[in-house]
């Protein structure tokens, strides 16, 4: 997937009304995080492999090895309109050997889990880092981490993978039909669903003696209508706010798609005669469903220090954010306060550990508007003076190479009372977002532009018609600034994507964002059908 | 298009890597994996490949690795109920336990009316020439990524500027084989690379990207002396208003673009009514002037520049395709079940993307701009309204206001807000195209692009980002 970057493709929306959804607030505390003696999955076969390698590392000069052998599996069923179109189970399997040798990283990867292959992982793992520590400007200089034997695994109630996929195609088939049964005036219904399920299981053992086994378990489903108008050549599309978490087949099963549905058709039928926005500055109510990728892309990835630090600027990025800024740049208003969490319940990136074997944690990013936390790995602690890595390691298979990952990232919630009722109540003129869908920021997170699945008016505290060609533009720092209420725990939503893309060769990392809804004051709004230059010059239209 | 092979005749060749199969044992490995089969009909496809990568940043070396891995995809079918089953465990016990999954799940899974048999045995391919024999000497790929990262950091430090880059060289060998008897097996060799120059207090930054089959041309000396000019041009940027200007886009750039408006060629989305290139009633833009007349835009597997896989999914052989041609949309990518249930030909996806130019080469392109912003790469491109094709992104690595065929001054970076349709239809002139790489898109797809003077191309705001 391309790609490339977060979410390509994905039309999946957020996560309104989702039945039974946890916040870290109800449930912070239900991780099974077990500390043993022994291990008792992988296999001792496998267990000893990873001994060997790491010994025979030593006998190479490698000054650090770890080894991870993972499994991944994932299940996708596909539904188009009444039909299923695909039912796929992928599996792979496979050791990625990474180890430091003069100062420098080597890593090698194969799916032949045995002594010989491994061994020549190393060898090649070895010579890589030797051959390229003559480039290297000064030595890698590790955060100290406990040696740790644990094993952790995805708090799920139902595991996805054990319900059948007839079952899971009826789910889909069943929201189809809900569908279907809407009545559309003539106009043309299409409708999509994919259901997916993913597993890692991964071992983990490093030199300094951790060993670590995990399994995490991921759904992400996904479904969006379009109508089309095809007398007049006009559509329009709603994706369901449904979203990937790091939950079992309870999500689904609790989803609210009965209602949903039926709200998706008839919006997307609106869409086609809704008014067209009229440019200008708004005061926006940002529903969970959409607000989680804004958090994701303007606070998320600038408060990622290999981004602060120019690793990534060839690709991904650098940062706004600077590394002189940490608790002194005022980020947004008093209103925002911003937690950086691997152990929220629910959360895309909830592990156990990170891929350099540290415990995850919580701990803040914003603190009533001022930053105070950035994401750190082992290599990348020392480079700002901390003593212990933040545990934002990861590497999406065993064929990867592990490097920093967002963990969940959310903005807390409003500590008195304050519905999303309420919050519209209080808002003269505005426009409220739901769901996520366009999503653009530039390569140091200064200028953004967003567009959701549904724009409503806000009109002296009620919400008004619908309106269509709305997307808003901002720079961060204005934008988090201009906060000016957050709703309380209990509009709290987690939303997420498992494809954020970053890193060469790029990987995807899963990972999620709660909110509550909030507003954000003057905002610029623009009609996106008055862009493009011929739509402002008069120039020859696409279809005349 | 030169003269077609028979499937069962593919090239023949052998693994030079630790790992990776050869050709015969694609073969034999498909031929047993399908006669596990006890299906209605089963396909196989079989992907084997080495890939190895070096990342600086920082003036140092960051990360490298390796990995070698092959994976096998089973699809089985009974009737019209099918199953798919990927694996890389590739032990008899392996092969057996994934057709019978395969199986088993194609007899519970609901009737699927869209499935399609396979192709039938006899299908033509062109030939193969994506694959470079040094491209695939691992040693010597090490040496090279080595030798060029180390050249890139020390132009950098000679300038003051910091450089970041990655370099990637792969192999891989590929085969696909079904029930009734089609057999095509394909190999390819691909290096990427791309350097960025940053000054040393931030306000300034360049960049280059190369890509070939061939690593020897991706003249890497090139690419990092471009990379340290365009950063050093930068310096001192103006930030000029937003608005609609002439626009003059760097290989590149316009390879974005045009890839953006390649993807978005498919015709039962566009016969549905839910495309661009929907017209009324069922309707398609096939055949309109949706671009500038002397716009030609097509697909060629054996293009010497640009080769490319002479296969996609289900075996389908890949081909020379016109998609623009005189300004006129000539084809919409079909699927075979599209193409049968509407009467149509079905026509495979891109192997490859080249669009004609002009004749001048795009060094001495800007001796004929007037005035017009020069732009050299995009990012974060998305789509923003699927009816118009309108996407959004922003400029990145070097923005330059160009007057009388000189550059006069840097530019702050914008975001944008334009349709390719809209940049295909205000093409003024181009230069001779060259092979290129998209910088925000899929740079795994062989494209030569030339450089496209665009009469209004739309900018919606200022970024600050450098």
């Amino acid at each position: 997937m391309h790609r490339r970057s977060f979410l390509k493709g994905a039309l999946a929306g957020g996560a309104l009304a989702l039945s039974g959804l946890d916040t870290r607030f109800a449930n912070a505390s239900s991780l099974t995080m077990i500390d043993t003696g022994a291990l008792a999955k992988p296999s001792k076969s496998q267990q000893d492999l990873a001994d060997t390698l790491i010994a025979y590392a030593k006998t190479l000069g490698a000054t650090y090895c770890d080894v991870r052998i993972s499994r991944y599996a994932s299940q996708s069923v596909g539904v188009r309109d009444q039909i299923v179109t695909g039912i796929s189970d992928s599996d792979s399997f496979g050791i990625g050997v990474r180890v430091i040798k003069d100062g420098t990283w080597g890593f090698s990867a194969n799916r032949m889990v045995d002594e010989l292959n491994g061994k020549h992982s190393v060898d090649e793992a070895v010579q890589m880092a030797s051959a390229n520590s003559k480039l290297q400007s000064s030595p890698l200089d590790l955060a100290p981490v406990a040696a740790v034997s644990a094993e952790w695994k995805t708090p799920i109630k139902k595991n996805p993978f054990e319900v059948s996929f007839k079952d899971r195609a009826d789910l889909m088939l069943s929201v189809h039909a809900l569908a279907q049964g809407v009545s559309i005036g003539g106009k043309k219904l299409f409708i999509h669903s994919n259901l997916s399920c993913v597993r890692e299981e991964k071992f983990f053992a490093s030199s300094e003696g951790s060993k670590i086994w995990q399994e995490v378990t991921r759904i992400d489903p996904s479904t969006w209508v379009t109508i089309a108008d095809q007398a007049n050549n006009q559509f329009a599309s709603r994706a369901l706010f449904v979203l990937p978490q790091g939950r079992g087949y309870e999500y689904v099963e609790g989803y609210n798609y009965k209602d949903e549905i039926l709200q998706a058709v008839a919006e997307a039928t609106e869409k086609l005669t809704a008014a067209s926005v009229e440019a200008g500055k708004y005061n926006l109510i940002l529903h969970p469903t959409h607000l989680w990728l804004t958090i994701h892309e303007s606070i998320g990835h600038p408060t990622e220090l290999d981004r602060i630090m120019g690793y990534e600027a060839n690709f991904a990025g650098t940062s706004f954010v600077r590394k002189k800024d940490l608790n002194s740049l005022t980020y947004g208003s008093d209103h925002v306060n911003v937690v950086a969490d691997r152990t929220q319940e629910g959360g895309l990136a909830t592990v156990g550990y990170d891929d350099d074997g540290v415990a995850s944690e919580s701990y803040d990013i914003i603190k009533e508007g001022r930053l105070v936390g950035l994401q750190t790995t082992r290599e990348q602690a020392k480079m700002i003076s901390e003593e212990k890595s933040r545990g934002q390691s990861y590497a999406q298979g065993w064929w990867s190479v592990p490097f920093q990952r967002m963990p969940n990232v959310s903005l807390q919630p409003f500590s008195g009372k304050r519905s999303l009722e309420d919050l519209i109540k209080d808002t003269e003129k505005g426009i409220m977002i739901k769901g996520n869908s366009s999503y653009s920021i530039d390569h140091q997170r200064y200028n953004f532009q967003f567009t959701g699945q549904v724009a409503y008016e806000v009109k002296d505290g009620k919400l008004g018609r619908m309106l269509r060609d709305v997307a808003y533009q901002s720079n961060t720092t204005d934008f988090w600034e201009n906060c000016d209420a957050v709703c309380d725990k209990t509009e709290y939503m987690l939303g997420g994507a498992m494809n954020d893309g970053k890193g060469e060769p790029m990987q995807s990392n899963p990972v999620s964002h709660g909110c509550s809804p909030a507003r954000f004051t003057k905002i610029k709004v623009i009609n996106t059908r008055a862009q493009s230059a011929n739509a402002r010059t008069n120039m020859l239209d696409y279809n005349e | 298009m030169p003269e077609p092979i028979c499937s069962t005749i593919t090239n023949n060749f052998i693994a030079m890597i630790t790992g990776i199969l050869s050709s015969d044992e694609l073969e034999s490995l498909s031929k047993k994996i399908v006669k596990l089969s006890k299906a209605d009909w089963c396909e196989v496809g079989i992907d084997s490949s080495q890939s190895a990568h070096l990342r600086y940043a920082a003036n140092t070396v960051s990360t490298s690795g390796s990995t070698t891995n092959t994976s096998i995809s089973i699809t089985a079918a009974f009737g019209k109920r099918a199953g798919s089953v990927s694996t890389n465990d590739l032990s008899d016990s392996g092969l057996a336990s994934a057709m019978a999954r395969a199986e088993e799940i194609a007899k519970l899974a609901p009737e699927n009316e869209e499935l399609m048999p396979p192709l039938e045995s006899k299908q033509s391919y062109a030939r193969s020439a994506q694959y470079d024999d040094s491209s695939a000497d691992s040693s010597y790929t090490a040496s090279e990524r080595a030798r060029i990262a180390e050249h890139a950091i020390k132009e950098a430090r000679a300038r003051k500027f910091i450089a970041a880059g990655f370099l990637q060289t792969s192999v891989r060998n590929s085969a696909y084989r079904n029930s009734k008897g089609l057999f095509v097996a394909d190999q390819k060799t691909r290096s990427t690379f791309s350097t960025t120059m940053r000054s040393e207090d931030g306000h300034s930054s360049g960049w280059n990207k190369r890509a070939s089959h061939a690593i020897a041309r991706l003249d890497s000396d090139r690419a990092i002396l471009r990379a340290a000019e365009k950063c050093a041009a930068w310096k001192g940027a103006d930030e000029m208003d937003p608005g609609v200007y002439r626009t003059i886009l760097e290989p590149s750039a316009a390879a974005d673009i045009v890839q953006q408006f390649i993807w978005s060629l498919d015709a039962r989305s566009a016969e549905e009514g839910r495309s661009a290139f929907s017209r009324a009633n069922g309707a398609t833009a096939i055949g309109e002037q949706i671009a500038a007349p002397k716009v030609r835009i097509f697909s060629d597997p054996n293009h010497p520049l640009v080769p490319a896989g002479i296969y996609e999914g289900g075996g389908m052989p890949t081909g020379q395709i016109d998609w623009v041609k005189e300004g006129k949309l000539t084809n919409l990518m079909r699927s075979r079940f599209w193409a049968q249930k509407t009467n149509q030909k079905a026509v495979p996806g891109p192997a490859n993307i080249i669009m004609e130019g002009g004749t001048q080469l795009p060094e001495d392109f800007l001796s004929n701009v007037k005035e017009g912003l020069l732009i050299t790469s995009f990012w974060y491109i998305r789509d923003v309204d699927n009816q118009t094709l309108l996407k959004t992104g922003l400029t990145r690595d070097g923005v330059y206001w160009v007057e009388n065929g000189k550059i006069k001054h840097a530019v702050k970076n914008f975001r944008w807000n334009e349709s390719p349709i809209n940049v295909l239809k205000n093409i003024e002139d181009s230069s001779k195209q060259v092979v290129t790489a998209p910088r925000d898109g899929d740079d795994s797809m062989p494209m030569m692009i030339p450089m496209l003077q665009i009469s209004g191309f739309n900018f919606s705001s200022v970024s600050d980002a450098v």
